[in-house]
C-alpha cells in the first residue's frame, strides 16, 4: 500500500505517455534504402569521367537533382538526393572543379542553369552522405562540403 | 538563448574530469540541505555502488543541485492519509549550460523509494490537454522553467512547439514569467490531494507558420500551475507501478505537418531566451574587428592579389583569449573555414572584383547556408559569420538558434540540406533580381534581407550588422 501510494504521486508525471505520441511520417519518395546500391559502385573510378556516367548508374528513384550553388553566381557541382528529410535521406554530391561547358558567373537562380551541359562536365570529387551529416564516402577532404 | 558575449569570455575545459572528482561533485550535498534531500543522496550513492550510473547521468543530464531541490511532504497538505506521514516527494534539478536539463523525481517513505527521471524532451509524451488533473506538456514546461527561474533567474523562454500552449506545432511562442511581489504566498495552493505551484506568464508573441511564411500575433497573459503532488482520493485507487530510471534522454519525437508540406522533426525543447541587444552585439563585433583588423585586412588584400578567397576562424584558446585561426586559401569563388568545438565565429573574404559594380560587396545565399550548415548540421558552437568586402565588414549573428533552424526549415520548405542550399540561393537571387537598377551592393543586401526576414530576428533567429572598413562601427543593417 505504501509503495503504491508513492507511485501514485509519481504517476502524475507519467500517466499520459502512451496515448499521445505523434506518429512519424514515412517519406513517400526515395530514402536511405538507396544507399547500398550507391555504395556498391566503384565511385572512385568515376573521378575524371563525365557527370552523366555516374548519374546513369545511380538509383533512379531520387527526389532531387540540382546544381550545388557556390558563392553567388558560381557552382560547386551537382547534387542528387534520395529522401526529403534529414532523418531518412541520403545524397551524392558530385563536385566539379573546372567547368568546360557551363560558363560562370551566372547571376540567375541555379534552377535555370542548363543541366544538360552540367552532365557533360568532368567529375573532380564525389561525396556520399546520409541524413544530412553522416559522411559515408569522400569524407577526407574538407574542401568539399555539402 | 543568446550566448554571444558569454562564449567569448569562457575558458573551455579540455580536460576530462576524473571519476573521483565527478562523483564528489555529483554527491556534493550542502549541510544546509534538509534530511530528506540527504537521504535521497544517500540512496543514490548506494545505487551507484550497486550499478554505476553517475558518469552517464553527468554526461547526459549534468550535475544535481541538491540545495535547489523541491521537497513536498504531507505537511504541505491537510487531511492526508496517515499512512503517508513519512512520505516525501523530491524534485531534484540537474543542470548543464545554465539551464535545467533533467529533473529527478524521487518518492520515499519509511520502507520504499521509487524514482523517475524527467526530461524536457519528453514533453510530447505528456500530451497537450492541460485541462485535466494529470500533467500535460504545459505542466512539464512549468516545472522545468520554475527551476530555471529559481536557479538562473531565466524569465523568458522560446517555445518552438506551439502545441504546449494549445497552438499548432508550427507556432513558436515567446513566453515570459511576470514578476509578482508576494510570490511564495500567492503562488502555492494546496488541498487534501495536491500542492500547486503557479506562476503568471505573458505570451509576448506567437509566430504562426503560414506555408513558408510567418506572421505574428499579439500575446496573452495567464497562469500556469504545476501540481507537484497528486493523489487519487476520489477513487481510492492507484495507477500501476511505473519506475522509469533511464539516464539516457529520450529520442526526440519525429512528427509531421499534416499534408506533408514540410517535415517537422527533432523538435527543440524550450530555451531560455535573452533579448538580443543590438548594441551589445555591435560592441562585441567592434571588439573582435578592432583586435584583428590588421590581420584580416592583410588577408583580404592577399586574396585580392592572387584572386583566391580566404577563410578564417575565430576561436577560444585554452588561456581564454580569442584568436584568429586557420587562415585557409580557397579558390576564386569558394573558401571553407576550419571549425572546431572552440570556434566562436568564422569568416571569409569576398573579391572586390569590378570596381563599378561592387560585385560581392555583401553576403550571398550560400554564405547564409554555410552558417546554417556549420551551426545546425555540424553543430559547431559558432555565433556567426564575418565577411570582408572592399568597403565593408558584414557580420551575421545567430541570436535565437532554435528560431534560426526552424525558420530555415520553414523558409525553404525542407529539412534536407541540398534542398535548403538551393532554396536559399533561389530566394537570394529572386530578391537580388528585384531591383536591377540598384547598385550591386544594394542588391546583394536585399538578397540577404530576404533570407533573414528584413533583419527581424524574431522571425529569422539572426541579425546582420555592417561596418565601414575604415572606421569600425557595426550597426544593424536596415532594409
Amino acid at each position: 500500500m505504501k509503495k503504491t501510494f508513492l507511485v501514485a504521486c509519481l504517476f502524475a508525471c507519467t500517466a499520459t505517455f502512451a496515448d499521445n505520441k505523434t506518429k512519424s511520417v514515412t517519406p513517400v519518395f526515395g530514402d536511405t534504402t538507396a544507399l547500398p546500391a550507391i555504395l556498391s559502385l566503384n565511385l572512385q573510378s568515376y573521378i575524371g569521367k563525365p557527370v552523366d556516367s555516374l548519374l546513369a548508374v545511380l538509383p533512379s528513384n531520387y527526389n532531387l537533382r540540382a546544381f550545388l550553388p557556390g558563392s553567388f553566381g558560381y557552382c560547386r557541382g551537382i547534387a542528387q538526393v534520395w529522401g526529403t528529410t534529414s532523418y531518412n535521406s541520403c545524397g551524392v554530391s558530385i563536385f566539379i572543379n573546372n567547368f568546360q561547358y557551363l560558363s560562370f558567373p551566372m547571376y540567375t537562380a541555379s534552377k535555370t542553369w542548363d543541366m544538360t551541359l552540367g552532365k557533360k562536365e568532368t567529375i573532380s570529387f564525389i561525396r556520399v552522405y546520409k541524413n544530412n551529416s553522416e559522411c559515408l564516402f569522400g569524407c577526407n577532404d574538407n574542401r568539399y562540403w555539402d | 538563448m543568446s550566448s554571444g558575449c558569454k562564449k567569448i569570455d569562457i575558458i573551455p575545459s579540455s580536460k576530462e574530469e576524473s571519476p573521483e572528482k565527478v562523483l564528489a561533485q555529483f554527491f556534493n550535498v550542502s549541510e544546509q540541505c534538509n534530511s530528506k534531500v540527504k537521504s535521497a543522496a544517500d540512496y543514490l550513492l548506494r545505487k551507484n555502488v550497486e550499478s554505476e550510473f553517475v558518469s552517464k547521468a553527468v554526461k547526459n543530464a549534468g550535475y544535481p543541485l541538491w540545495d535547489k531541490a523541491k521537497t513536498v511532504t504531507p505537511s504541505h497538505l491537510s487531511r492526508m492519509n496517515t499512512d503517508t506521514d513519512s512520505a516525501v516527494i523530491l524534485y531534484i534539478p540537474f543542470v548543464s549550460d545554465s539551464s535545467t536539463t533533467a529533473i529527478l523525481t524521487l518518492g520515499m517513505n519509511s520502507t520504499d523509494t521509487v524514482y523517475k527521471i524527467l526530461w524536457p524532451q519528453q514533453y510530447a509524451e505528456f500530451g497537450f490537454d492541460s485541462t485535466g488533473t494529470q500533467w500535460s506538456a504545459e505542466q512539464l514546461f512549468m516545472l522545468f522553467t520554475e527551476f530555471d527561474y529559481e536557479i538562473y533567474n531565466h524569465r523568458d523562454f522560446v517555445v518552438p512547439d506551439g502545441r504546449i500552449f494549445g497552438r499548432n506545432i508550427t507556432d513558436t511562442i515567446h513566453i515570459s514569467r511576470i514578476e509578482q511581489s508576494n510570490q511564495s504566498n500567492q503562488y502555492q495552493r494546496s488541498n487534501s490531494t495536491y500542492l500547486d505551484v503557479c506562476a503568471n506568464y505573458a505570451v509576448n508573441w506567437v509566430l504562426i507558420a503560414l506555408g513558408n511564411a510567418f506572421t505574428a500575433e499579439p500575446g496573452q497573459t495567464g497562469e500556469i500551475c504545476i501540481r507537484l503532488w497528486w493523489f487519487d482520493n476520489a477513487n481510492s485507487t492507484f495507477p500501476p507501478l511505473v519506475n522509469y530510471e533511464s539516464w539516457e534522454p529520450p529520442a526526440p519525437e519525429g512528427s509531421s505537418i499534416s499534408g506533408g508540406a514540410w517535415y517537422w522533426e527533432d523538435p527543440e525543447i524550450w530555451q531560455p531566451y535573452t533579448d538580443p541587444n543590438d548594441s551589445l552585439w555591435a560592441a562585441r563585433l567592434n571588439g573582435l574587428l578592432t583586435k584583428f583588423k590588421g590581420r584580416i585586412d592583410s588577408v583580404h588584400q592577399t586574396a585580392q592579389q592572387d584572386g583566391d578567397e580566404r577563410a578564417f576562424t575565430f576561436g577560444i584558446l585554452p588561456n581564454g583569449d580569442t584568436a584568429l585561426q586557420y587562415i585557409l586559401q580557397g579558390d576564386s569563388h569558394s573558401s571553407d573555414p576550419n571549425l572546431f568545438n572552440s570556434s566562436i565565429f568564422f569568416g571569409h573574404t569576398h573579391q572586390d572584383d569590378d570596381s563599378v559594380l561592387y560585385k560581392n560587396q555583401s553576403f550571398d545565399g550560400v554564405d547564409h547556408y554555410k552558417l546554417f550548415y556549420s551551426r545546425i548540421i555540424q553543430q559547431y558552437p559558432v555565433d556567426g559569420q564575418l565577411v570582408t568586402t572592399r568597403d565593408f565588414y558584414y557580420a551575421i549573428v545567430i541570436t535565437i538558434p532554435t528560431k534560426f533552424r526552424n525558420y530555415i526549415h520553414s523558409l525553404t520548405g525542407s529539412t534536407q540540406i541540398a534542398k535548403i542550399r538551393i532554396q536559399l540561393e533561389d530566394i537570394f537571387t529572386t530578391a537580388f533580381d528585384s531591383c536591377p537598377a540598384c547598385s550591386w551592393q544594394k542588391r546583394s543586401e536585399m538578397g540577404m534581407m530576404a533570407l533573414i526576414h528584413n533583419n527581424n530576428q524574431i522571425f529569422s533567429g539572426v541579425k546582420i550588422f555592417r561596418s565601414p572598413k575604415q572606421n569600425i562601427n557595426f550597426e544593424l543593417l536596415t532594409p
